[in-house]
């Protein structure tokens, strides 16, 4: 069963890349736009299943790909979001986790990565959450006095830092060729010794995991 | 310090100075800090409980307890209090601001020492009445002069000198009043018997009047349009004769020790209607007369080399070599303090060669416990070493050779802040008001030091601004073709080779691998020139990030509350990222406080760590580089970096209040939990 996409790019050529490649793997690319109205509207009219939209767009060449996730997760709840961008940021990559499932912030050089880029499309569709790697390697690894990761074994931070990017036990499983047994024996441990509370679903364990993190880098005033 | 942290809000100055304590609804202290109580020579904890009232001058106690009580009725405001305060080491002025903390019923007082600049002030407005006294100008104008000076120095409403006639009236020669014009020259006043006019020309003693309806018309009038309540007068002598009287007065509360400051200005007045009368004769008035003509005209040397834009070397030679002159002494020395706790000697003047082993001008001067810059920076305060006249305390000091008696070095302050030392030391004995006419010499000059300095630095800072764009645009570029370009040669290479041979597994794959570490490191680079975070979402996300990337950890506290104007949010990141670069780099520890908050029309940073200390704006480590940034938008950086002790960087950038300049952003974006 075909995937039906929706594209925003203000850069024509890469968009139409973009959509080649989609197509060329079985996804139906419904529209293209160069704006975040542009986008709403083909959503609008063709109810697609997923919207791949760059963060950088005109007018304002800000965070329009930002509002534009927003308006579209209030407007059409259904329809799974990638965002994509230059750099990445932890507060903006929490911002849009929070909004909800079926969300993805990745860099844009992941789309060269081919297989993993559709996968990454694929778990979205499905009701997944996923953070581009960078980020989380960016607050597993930030310095901290009180470093509350230091609890975890050297295997049990790696099977973090995957929860984190939204991979599923199974895709934590193949990465570190370990058995999935023992990548949930891993999570129960480290949700133990983090106080983490247990969680359903792919989505709010990635939320759970991201706050934690984030948490971590800002002590509580007493002032 | 979390009383200090606590107590602060919105109407509280960014630096509240070091003079801070913390008191109850009744006036015991609840909290001292540590310079506050080193000023009244107690240990911090013992103030803990006592009364602030107990510090205060008796003769000041009932000023400031009227006042207390008016402030209590309009308890929103800040008061703004100066009083005499009785210290181990004699009486001291300090001008406080005290604020009222709702909820706890505590009160903040944060506050700075002008005992000096008000001695200052007093002595500059002697000297430029001497100065007309000494270039004979026509009395009426001298009499104008001391009116005018005498009610601005003492922020009273009015200031009167009379003349005593034989028929008993008085002739007024000179009113100066705050609102208005005051009584014109030559209006008559006849006193009655009994009061205060006519006291003062019986008693040849001050006299305090506080009946306005006794006064003669028009005086009475006068008083009652500027709704004076008191006023004293005291008697003007000359030949032993009571020639007249000079009178302040004001509303409600008395200036501090006005009677001697009057007192002081009758001389002048003296000295003036000798000299216009042709009997001018040598005596202890006329020694001071000259005395403050000779400062006057030392000052004006030093301010017009300062006006003739000459080289900050000239001028400060200029400094000393006057510094030398008027305090008829051996040899003057100026030293400039450095961040990392030594001074550098910008000026010597010493023509014996006395103090020639004490460094030539630019050299360094180490900072052994004990010696006089360092007495001198530490206590903020002038200090003597040896003695004025005793032969057998002969020292050798870091100012130099043997032989000297005696030494004294004076803090130099420039916009409140310790710049650096003047000196001086001597082989003869001199007289003990040494230190005193340094202190208040080197006041007056601390601002054509001031002026100098900025400007020098100003045209330094130019080109090292310059000069760091350059470099800043040779790194990139550098960046760009070393990494990015190479990598890109080398695949177009490996593409070229491809398209001549049969593809094997792995060659594109290599290729694709090579085009993302390209891109990775693109992104380094523009991210390194301009974090996007920082114009997207403001300096608060863009420090969060900056922690999380750094090589050290930093212990954020940040009170930010959202967007701050564009310039000066960049040059915050920027100064607080090369901050916590140095850090890692030179201070040997892993983390680092940061503080930055914005205050009501400035952002103000701390970066503090507890790593090596001796950092350097001189020697490098880019801390001059911050400071230029830092000041070109009109802030101040302010680095403490004593050997083995940390380093505590506090840098200020203010910026334009909201409306007044238009293009800066005030975007408010909702606090984030």
């Amino acid at each position: 069963m075909t995937v039906c996409v929706a594209l925003a790019d203000d850069n024509v050529l890469l968009r139409e890349s973009l959509a080649s490649l989609l197509e060329r793997h079985g996804f139906t690319v419904v529209g293209q736009a160069g704006d975040a109205a542009g986008l709403i509207d083909i959503i609008r009219e063709h109810q697609p299943e997923l919207a791949i939209v760059d963060i950088r767009m005109p007018p304002g060449h800000g965070n329009e790909g930002l509002e534009a996730a927003r308006s579209i997760r209030a407007e059409f709840p259904a329809v799974a979001i990638l965002v994509l961008s230059a750099h990445v940021e932890v507060e903006e990559a929490m911002d849009l986790i929070a909004a909800g499932t079926r969300i993805g912030y990745l860099l844009k050089d992941r789309v060269t990565d081919v297989e993993n880029f559709l996968a990454t499309l694929h778990s979205i569709v499905k009701g997944g959450s996923v953070v581009d790697p960078t980020l989380v390697r960016e607050l597993v690894g930030a310095p901290r006095a009180e470093d509350p990761l230091r609890v975890l074994t050297g295997r049990e931070r790696e099977v973090l830092a995957l929860m984190a990017e939204g991979r599923s036990n199974a895709g934590i499983a193949r990465q570190l060729w370990i058995s999935e047994g023992t990548v949930e024996k891993h999570i129960r441990s480290i949700l133990t010794k983090l106080s983490l509370p247990e969680t359903d679903g792919d989505h709010r364990r990635v939320l759970a995991v991201l706050t934690f993190l984030d948490q971590a880098d800002r002590p509580t005033h007493t002032g | 310090m979390r009383a200090r942290t606590q107590g602060r809000n919105a109407s509280m100055p960014a630096a509240v100075g070091d003079m801070f304590f913390v008191a109850d609804g009744s006036g015991s202290f609840t909290y001292v800090s540590p310079p506050f109580a080193r000023l009244l020579g107690y240990p911090a904890a013992e103030l803990r409980g006592r009364n602030a009232l107990e510090f205060i001058q008796a003769y000041d106690r009932e000023r400031q307890l009227r006042a207390w009580d008016a402030w209590q009725r309009e308890p929103d405001l800040p008061w703004h209090a100066e009083s005499r305060w009785i210290c181990a080491d004699g009486e001291r002025i300090l001008r406080f601001t005290a604020w009222h903390e709702v909820p706890s019923g505590l009160i903040y007082c944060a506050g700075q020492e002008v005992t000096d600049g008000r001695a200052a002030q007093e002595r500059a407005a002697l000297q430029r009445v001497a100065a007309l006294v000494a270039q004979g100008t026509p009395p009426a104008s001298v009499f104008e002069a001391v009116t005018t000076e005498l009610r601005t120095l003492l922020s009273v409403a009015g200031c009167m000198l009379g003349r005593y006639e034989p028929d008993g009236s008085v002739t007024l020669l000179s009113d100066s009043v705050d609102i208005g014009t005051g009584l014109a020259p030559g209006t008559v006043l006849r006193y009655a018997a009994g009061t205060a006019g006519a006291k003062v020309r019986d008693s040849a003693e001050p006299v305090l009047d506080d009946d306005p309806t006794g006064l003669p018309s028009p005086l009475r009038e006068e008083v009652y349009r500027l709704g004076t309540t008191e006023a004293i007068k005291v008697p003007v002598m000359v030949d032993g004769q009571v020639w007249g009287y000079l009178a302040a007065s004001w509303r409600d509360t008395a200036p501090p020790e006005v009677e001697s400051r009057l007192a002081r200005f009758t001389e002048l007045v003296t000295m003036a209607i000798n000299n216009a009368d042709g009997r001018a004769r040598l005596d202890a008035s006329r020694e001071r007369l000259a005395e403050y003509a000779e400062e006057e005209a030392a000052l004006r040397r030093v301010a017009t080399t300062v006006a003739a834009s000459a080289p900050t070397t000239e001028v400060f030679d200029v400094v000393t070599a006057e510094l030398r002159r008027l305090l008829h002494i051996e040899s003057a020395v100026l030293q400039r303090f450095e961040d990392d706790g030594t001074a550098t000697v910008v000026a010597i003047c010493d023509p014996q060669d006395l103090i020639a082993d004490g460094g030539s001008a630019r050299s360094r001067v180490s900072t052994e416990n004990g010696n006089l810059v360092t007495k001198v920076r530490r206590s903020g305060r002038a200090e003597l070493l040896g003695s004025y006249d005793d032969e057998s305390s002969l020292i050798t000091t870091d100012l130099g050779g043997a032989g000297i008696l005696g030494a004294v070095g004076v803090p130099v302050k420039v916009a409140g802040r310790q710049w650096g030392m003047a000196a001086v030391a001597w082989r003869r004995p001199v007289t003990r008001d040494l230190k005193s006419r340094l202190t208040e010499f080197t006041e007056l000059l601390s601002i054509a030091i001031g002026n100098a300095d900025s400007r020098e630095r100003l045209a330094a800072s130019r080109l090292r601004v310059i000069a760091a764009a350059d470099q800043a645009r040779q790194r990139i570029e550098r960046d760009l073709h070393d990494g990015v370009q190479q990598r890109l040669v080398t695949l177009a290479l490996d593409l070229q080779e491809l398209s001549e041979h049969e593809v094997r597994p792995g060659d594109l794959q290599r290729i694709g691998k090579g085009l993302r570490t390209a891109m990775e490191e693109l992104r380094e680079i523009a991210s390194g020139i301009h974090p996007l975070v920082l114009r997207q979402h403001g300096l608060e996300r863009a420090l969060r990030g900056l922690a999380r990337r750094a090589k050290v950890s930093i212990r954020l506290d940040l009170r930010l509350h959202g967007r701050l104007p564009e310039p000066v949010e960049i040059a915050g990141y920027y100064v607080i990222s090369e901050l916590v670069t140095n850090v890692a780099k030179h201070a040997g520890v892993n983390a680092v406080d940061l503080e930055v908050a914005a205050q009501a029309d400035e952002l103000s940073i701390v970066v503090r760590d507890d790593g090596v200390g001796g950092a350097d704006s001189v020697n490098g480590t880019g801390l001059t580089g911050l400071r230029d940034r830092v000041e070109a938008l009109g802030g101040t950086m302010e680095v403490d970096s004593p050997p083995g002790n940390g380093t505590s960087v506090r840098a200020w950038i203010p910026w334009p209040r909201a409306g007044t300049e238009p293009g800066t952003r005030h975007i408010t974006v909702g606090s984030r939990q």
